[in-house]
């Protein structure tokens, strides 16, 4: 196949090789589309429809976006695509109200981005983590909503952040204190130690797939709050800490794996084979995050492998991390894989154990 | 891929859809209220319309209503 793509490509000349990589990214040409119908739209006079086509490709070129980048990271969030619809305005009131559609109002006036704000919200809101949100509570559902359009907003529209942490996140009539600003407040934290999308919500993700024979709301709730206070101080650590690296809740089970010791890397990765057999395995854990420097990378494919059998490797990432020494603080390029045992029930009992 | 639509009325449009859905009068007049805070809509701060209860409702752009629309919609998506 790639043969074949290659002889294509030298066939075909330059002008195929840069189409080719185009359609690779088909998030950045709806970019730069937005860009030249917003030019377009700035002639006015018959270039006023312009508008519609800039706001269509800049919304959803920039949230696609922003969903490639999320599913790196957490690649079971759904392959979703936001494609932005203009109703008719002549559609009859019935077809609205039968085909339950909710009608957003996007300005042409529009200097504080509000547009995009609300169309991402709503995106958000509505269809990206919809799976991972559904047995959270209200204030839990609306912290996720927010903290995850905040980080769409940083990356893709960074200048209006500021105004709507202002708006949603603190607004002054509400009370700062509220579960959802603490939620939000420690999502940040979790999200400061790299683990928000690649452990946190990956975690939601597997809680979301199993179906619950019957709803104990108030239980998982009280588990991914048990989360929550699991992964903070986890975020936080410095170098060294040995703190508990082990959750062991009623539906989410996982460990995570530092491997970074030097003195056991040098020699040899039996130690963490070990640990990952006589303490996680054995105790039924679920998932398990291996994290390593990505240097390192080798040493825990080798990990991987003695365990291939029983669990199957999810995916592997790299990502950008700041380590916390006792004396200094440095951004290292880390490298973290997701163990998945196979063949985990989906279908949870109703009543357990402990109820 | 799956898609996800979110449908939009640009400003151009917004006149002819708010008489196609039987609301631009009372809009015009005031007669209209948000669906979560009740206060007057107007052409100004009008930001969503989307049916509930059997009929179509609006909602307006202050901040709390537009979580609270994004919080109704996610309600009514739950299985």
């Amino acid at each position: 196949m790639s043969e074949l793509v290659k002889y294509l490509l030298l066939s075909l000349g330059p002008a195929a090789v840069i189409l080719f990589i185009l359609l690779l990214v088909p998030e950045k040409i709806e970019k730069w589309s937005a860009l030249l119908w917003k030019g377009f739209a700035g002639l006015g006079g018959i270039f006023r429809c312009a508008h519609k086509r800039y706001l269509k490709h800049d919304l959803q070129g920039r949230v696609n976006e922003f969903v490639k980048t999320l599913r790196r990271q957490v690649p079971s969030v759904g392959p979703t695509k936001l494609r932005v619809e203009w109703v008719d305005p002549s559609v009859p009131r019935k077809s609205i109200i039968d085909n339950d559609t909710v009608v957003l109002r996007l300005r042409r006036d529009d200097p504080t981005e509000h547009n995009f704000v609300h169309g991402a919200y709503l995106f958000v809101s509505g269809t990206l983590l919809r799976r991972p949100k559904r047995y959270l509570s209200p204030p839990q559902k609306e912290a996720v909503d927010l903290f995850v359009c905040t980080k769409l907003l940083e990356q893709e529209k960074p200048a209006v952040v500021e105004a709507f942490l202002e708006q949603y996140l603190h607004p002054k009539t509400e009370d700062a204190k509220s579960r959802v600003s603490i939620y939000v407040d420690d999502f940040a934290i979790i999200d400061s130690g790299s683990l928000f999308f690649p452990v946190f919500v990956q975690e939601l993700e597997y809680l979301g797939d199993k179906v619950f024979g019957k709803r104990k709301d108030q239980l998982v709730i009280t588990e991914v709050n048990g989360l929550i206070d699991f992964l903070k101080p986890i975020a936080n650590r410095t170098i060294g800490d040995q703190g508990d690296l082990t959750f062991d809740g009623e539906y989410c089970r996982f460990g995570i794996v530092i491997v970074g010791k030097p003195s056991k890397l040098l020699t040899s990765v039996e130690p963490y084979v070990n640990y990952i057999r006589n303490d996680l395995v054995r105790a039924n854990t679920e998932t398990i995050y291996i994290i390593a420097r990505a240097e390192n990378a080798g040493r825990v494919e080798e990990i991987c492998g003695r365990f291939s059998d029983d669990y199957a490797c999810e995916r592997k990432v790299n990502f950008k991390k700041l380590l916390r020494y006792s004396d200094r603080k440095e951004l290292a390029l880390q490298h973290l894989v997701v163990l998945r045992k196979r063949g985990v029930s989906i279908i949870q009992p109703s009543e357990s154990g402990s109820q | 891929m799956e898609k996800s639509t979110v449908t939009a009325v640009h400003d151009d449009d917004l006149i002819g859809f708010l008489k196609s859905m039987g609301l631009l009068s009372d809009v015009q007049a005031g007669r209209t209220r948000c669906r979560f805070c009740q206060g007057v809509i107007t052409l100004e701060n009008l930001n969503a319309i989307f049916p509930d209860s059997g009929t179509i409702r609006v909602s307006c752009d202050l901040p709390a209503c537009v979580k609270m629309l994004m919080h109704h919609i996610s309600t009514r998506q739950q299985p």
